[in-house]
């Protein structure tokens, strides 16, 4: 079984002006590479990753 | 209105997701926690540091850039001849760095300087038309009373009317109609003085004299819609330089000064001896 298979979803309801934040942020990090998109579930998943290695740090 | 985000979460990730939230829930039994919220609230952190920095950073470029607004204030100021006042352009392309300091986009990798400047000069422009359209863009003070109209009724006024615009269709249609009509030498000499040949040298290959040229260059320009050059002689380009006259000969035969011969003479345009001469000012 693939790594990305073995993925589980978790649902995250976001207002309209977080949900605006959060698709101009994910249009800012692939600004650069033409024809690149990246979708906000694996932005907030890469969020998630740096937030959880930083708090590690941290404690 | 809310909306969905599904966030695909690596095993390992979902477990320290999970381990996280019951962390809370044993922490603060009586809170709501789940792993949907919690990633909410990483995100809202993470969007309120991002804001954080990017009013820091608006800050530090504000006061290292704002003299670029006071530059393009200063240059409107100069353009207008000082119609309106600087404080005015000032604050006018400051308000507008202000905006502008806070969507720069450091990620993009150009300098500020050039945003900035653009952005002052929107910041002014818009001001201008504003100023504009209250009707009191130069002279506030004398819009009412002057009885020759604004400033910008006087300058309007040399624009074509409306009532003048058909008489002048009219007189153009004229023209290139009479254009139309000519063949043999008049039509061979069109096409020379429309290439810019003077007028003795298209006398010599097509046989008319110089009234007919003359007559012919005239109707050419009102069918271009452009306007016959100021012209002048020697004598004239002698006087504006304040030289004699064999040193204007000599400017013409070195082509340091552009001329044409009309029926033997030379023929200057008023332009040429201006730049000439002011040439001439900035070589002493």
């Amino acid at each position: 079984m693939s790594d990305q298979k073995r993925d589980r979803h978790v649902t995250v309801w976001l207002t309209e002006d977080e949900l605006r934040a959060l698709d101009q942020a994910c249009e800012r990090v692939v600004r650069q590479v033409p024809g690149a998109r990246l979708s906000r579930g694996a932005y907030l998943a890469e969020l998630l990753k740096k937030h959880l290695a930083a708090s590690k740090d941290a404690s | 209105m809310v909306t969905a985000v599904r966030v695909p979460l690596s095993p390992a990730a979902l477990a320290a997701l999970q381990q996280r939230v019951r962390m809370l829930e044993v922490l603060f039994p009586r809170a709501q926690a789940s792993p949907g919220l919690y990633l909410r609230a990483v995100l809202q952190q993470h969007l309120a540091e991002r804001k954080a920095a990017q009013q820091a950073l608006a800050g530090e470029l504000l006061t290292k850039y704002w003299p670029v607004a006071r530059a393009v204030a200063a240059k409107w100021f100069r353009r207008l001849q000082g119609a309106v006042p600087l404080a005015e352009l000032d604050s006018a392309a400051f308000n507008e760095i202000t905006t502008a300091a806070h969507k720069f986009d450091a990620s993009l990798g150009y300098s500020p300087a050039p945003y900035f400047r653009r952005w002052a000069e929107w910041g002014i422009q818009a001001l201008l038309r504003q100023r504009n359209q209250d009707q009191a863009l130069i002279h506030p003070d004398q819009d009412q009373e002057d009885e020759a109209g604004t400033r910008w009724e006087r300058l309007g006024a040399r624009d074509e009317t409306l009532e003048e615009a058909p008489a002048r269709a009219e007189q153009r249609r004229a023209v290139l109609a009479f254009l139309r009509q000519q063949d043999g030498p008049h039509k061979r000499a069109l096409g020379r003085l429309a290439r810019g040949e003077d007028d003795d040298t298209v006398a010599r290959a097509t046989g008319l004299d110089l009234a007919e040229l003359a007559l012919l260059r005239e109707a050419l320009a009102t069918a271009l819609g452009t306007e016959e050059d100021e012209e002048a002689t020697p004598a004239d380009a002698a006087a504006a330089a304040r030289v004699p006259l064999k040193v204007v000969y000599k400017a013409l035969a070195t082509g340091q000064l552009d001329g044409r011969k009309r029926d033997g003479a030379w023929v200057l345009r008023a332009a040429d001896v201006r730049a000439w001469v002011r040439r001439r000012e900035a070589g002493r």
